[in-house]
């Protein structure tokens, strides 16, 4: 097919093209503000109806419960919410068929794994992590796309430059800070392992990142997203809970909990609003991937350190009035400095900057 | 039947280059009743296979209603991730 040197042709592409840029940068941005809402409404919904009784002083159940059969509840009941508005919208646009006809394929297969690892696994223990220490783990998560690099590195030998790594260690730095001012002699015990189990769900995000990018580039990314929240609220429900509930020594846990929990009015109108945002925090965040790169579309995403944060203050103790959301000036300069370094980490600023002079 | 972003990538094992008309006009029979099937998807579809390398421009033309007609072929690297994850007999 022959070039078209006309202007007009010149001036077209040259907007299509900006055009489709900026709506790449623009989708990763707002799955990391998405991010940040499901963050603050699922914390709500955790401190609503029967869940305040199960968080309350007497809740009748074990510790060990509590933090994790309660939280990993909570988690599969977002996800399945969160299922449930991408099957209603894939139905709307007419996608359902090519739902079913995906899920019997290797890219299909491939996102089915992913949302066991991003799910169950890192989900679980994102809810967990949240639930013992607070906004303060959301940026701890957010090194997931440095973990993603260094994976990358290893599993598909990608390169990791001197940018890369310098980027990777001022994220380290905002993690110490943070864990300055929060982990004080003063600090519960809970907000250390919670923070331990943070870099969980960073280790299993990082993964789907590097695997999930792969999987989106042949699957439309409102199909991933149905397959991924579909399996993940699932697997949590059917074998997390009761594989948790085992541990706790009581299996009969699971049944009793899940019904209290999905027949709880108050709080499963909260989760249906948590489980709308987690929809699109993680749908945007594999269009944002696929759209203008994995390493772009990380880095915008990762910028909910910030907006997780920010949407609990804003949510849970502007809005909602609840005490606690504040937090030390040095963490938010921390959660800034981080999403500096995740910015380094994918992206040479260099190269971005040509890349906009270019699109000029 | 193939899911459509699957079926749209297939179409560039037959037609060496090809912009989202030729792969809609390519595609008409099967899923013209699919209410995803849109220019706007295919063309988002394209452009997203290559920004990930599946797809490389083989050149772009303005026509006289001032519409733009952006041509793709699939890349050998393309090549080898149809053949490996999506081969035509899923």
């Amino acid at each position: 097919m022959t070039e078209s040197l006309n202007a007009n042709a010149v001036a077209l592409k040259r907007k299509v093209d900006s055009r489709f840029f900026r709506k790449g940068v623009t989708v990763a941005v707002m799955s990391g503000m998405a991010y940040g809402l499901y963050s603050a409404f699922i914390t709500y919904a955790m401190g609503a109806g029967i869940w305040t009784e199960w968080y309350g002083p007497n809740p009748g159940l074990t510790v060990f419960t509590v933090t994790f059969v309660i939280a990993t509840l909570g988690s599969g009941i977002n996800d399945t919410m969160s299922a449930v508005w991408a099957i209603i919208i894939a139905a709307g646009k007419g996608k359902l068929g090519d739902f079913l006809r995906c899920l019997k394929t290797k890219p299909g297969a491939v996102m089915v794994a992913c949302a066991i690892i991003g799910g169950p696994i890192a989900s679980a223990a994102y809810i967990i992590a949240l639930q013992m220490a607070g906004s303060i783990i959301i940026p701890i998560t957010a090194l997931c796309p440095a973990i993603g690099a260094l994976l990358g590195r290893i599993l598909f030998k990608q390169p990791l430059s001197a940018r890369m790594i310098a980027g990777i260690a001022i994220c380290l730095c905002a993690t110490t800070m943070i864990g300055s001012t929060q982990m004080g002699g003063d600090a519960p015990d809970t907000q250390i392992i919670g923070c331990l189990i943070a870099f969980i769900a960073a280790l299993g995000w990082g993964i789907e990142g590097c695997v999930a990018g792969f999987g989106t580039i042949v699957i439309d990314y409102e199909i991933g997203i149905t397959i991924r929240q579909l399996t993940s609220g699932l697997a949590n429900l059917i074998i997390m809970v009761p594989v948790m509930s085992l541990i706790a020594g009581n299996i009969a846990l699971s049944p009793r909990l899940t019904f209290a929990a999905l027949t709880d009015g108050p709080s499963m109108l909260i989760f249906a609003v948590s489980g709308f945002f987690a929809l699109f925090a993680y749908s945007l965040w594999y269009k944002g991937n696929s759209m203008c790169g994995a390493a772009l579309g990380m880095a915008c995403n990762g910028a909910y350190s910030f907006w997780g944060p920010f949407f609990c203050w804003l949510v849970l103790g502007v809005i909602f009035g609840q005490e606690g959301w504040n937090l030390a000036p040095i963490a938010w300069a921390a959660a800034i400095l981080m999403f500096i370094g995740i910015l380094l980490i994918a992206v040479n600023p260099l190269k971005l900057f040509r890349r906009n002079e270019g699109r000029a | 039947m193939l899911p459509l972003n699957y079926a749209i990538l297939h179409c560039y094992r037959t037609l060496e280059t090809a912009d989202a008309d030729q792969i809609m006009e390519s595609l008409k029979a099967d899923y013209e009743r699919s209410r995803s099937f849109r220019k706007k998807t295919v063309v988002e579809s394209l452009m997203t296979a290559k920004e990930n390398g599946i797809l490389e421009e083989a050149g772009y033309e303005a026509d006289a209603g001032g519409g733009l007609h952006v041509f793709y072929r699939l890349t050998d690297y393309g090549k080898e991730i149809l053949d490996k994850y999506i081969p035509i007999t899923v």
